[in-house]
């Protein structure tokens, strides 16, 4: 959708926001660069000149930051509704790599998602190697407790605390870290839609 | 022991605007639109000059596109006299509902802080008796 008048800087600009928009969908961003230079031509309607130009792109902001800030709006705002836990997941990572935050988001994420994965892969595996998996008191004199999968060493010196009982428990345990998580991933999701989209600046 | 009392800093004053603008941002928005439909530009434009809020011209467009998501706008491209096509944006039935539910919310809320602070004013207008 290029102008005909549209001026030179203000393709460079557009040019540098495009090349940040990076995995959004082309009618996704064909239409935030649509949106941003008919912007700054309604800017300088009366003023088409290079330094008017100039001005108006500033007022816009840091092309990275802009093109950031929309990045996170339309990816976050796209799996606000969504009930997939691999959509829900797969935005987590793409924030993750949008700010400081995301990474946050996605590092607690993948601790809450490891905890209830540990304990459903217990819980499924111990009806086939019941001396190897299980929740193990270990001889130690400190009397710490280490949920083993296949550990041979710790199955040898430990007691196995759950026995059988490590599958029910190990199944609702598991479940509701992993329903804890998810839901913990959709709200954040929807906080950093609501939060950047209405930061009030660019550089939140 | 005594907690050391320090007055409050500019920092504390602009970190409370901000958290009060991130709450209002998006119902000034969307009242901006109550009259009729308007394009990016003549948004920022009507929140300046008629609610005297600032906001950054880039951040309008992500606010506007989650507004949409939310169902509480509608936009379309229109050709203009400039010569270059303009997004609209208007208020949708839910959007029109949103605003009035949460104006009555916010007039409530600013009423009641209202009353709170009315012993502020007293203590000024004692002041200016004082001769």
């Amino acid at each position: 959708m290029r102008n005909a008048k549209s001026p030179e800087p203000l393709e460079k600009y557009l040019k540098e926001v495009t090349n940040h928009l990076v995995g959004l969908p082309e009618n996704e961003a064909m239409e935030i660069i649509a949106e941003l230079r008919s912007h700054v031509l309604d800017r300088v309607s009366d003023d088409l000149n290079h330094v008017g130009i100039e001005r108006a792109l500033e007022l816009l902001g840091n092309p990275r930051e802009v093109a950031r800030l929309n990045m996170t709006v339309h990816v976050a705002t796209r799996a606000v509704d969504k009930n997939s836990p691999l959509v829900i997941i797969h935005t987590i990572a793409r924030l993750a790599r949008l700010s400081f935050k995301g990474l946050i988001i996605l590092m607690t994420s993948l601790v809450g998602y490891s905890f209830a994965a540990s304990w459903l892969l217990a819980a499924l595996a111990k009806p086939f190697v019941p001396d190897r998996v299980g929740l193990w008191s270990l001889a130690d004199p400190t009397g710490d407790l280490s949920l083993s999968l296949g550990r041979k060493d710790a199955t040898v010196a430990g007691q196995d605390i759950l026995g059988f009982w490590i599958i029910p428990i190990g199944l609702a345990v598991g479940l509701c870290a992993a329903y804890i998580t998810y839901r913990f991933d959709r709200w954040s999701i929807r906080q950093m839609a609501k939060q950047r989209a209405h930061s009030g600046s660019p550089n939140i | 022991m005594k907690a050391a009392i320090t007055e409050p800093s500019d920092e504390d004053f602009a970190k409370w605007e901000a958290q009060l603008r991130k709450g209002g941002l998006g119902l000034a928005v969307l009242a901006s639109l109550l009259e009729g439909s308007l394009y990016g530009l003549e948004i920022l434009r009507k929140l300046e000059s008629v609610g005297g809020l600032t906001v950054p011209e880039g951040t309008i467009y992500p606010l506007l596109h989650r507004l949409k998501t939310a169902g509480f706008v509608d936009s379309q491209w229109v050709e203009s006299e400039a010569g270059h096509p303009r997004k609209y944006y208007r208020l949708t039935a839910a959007g029109r509902s949103y605003v009035r539910e949460i104006a009555g919310t916010w007039r409530e809320f600013a009423a009641g802080l209202n009353r709170l602070l009315a012993p502020l004013e007293e203590k000024k207008n004692a002041k200016r008796k004082i001769p």
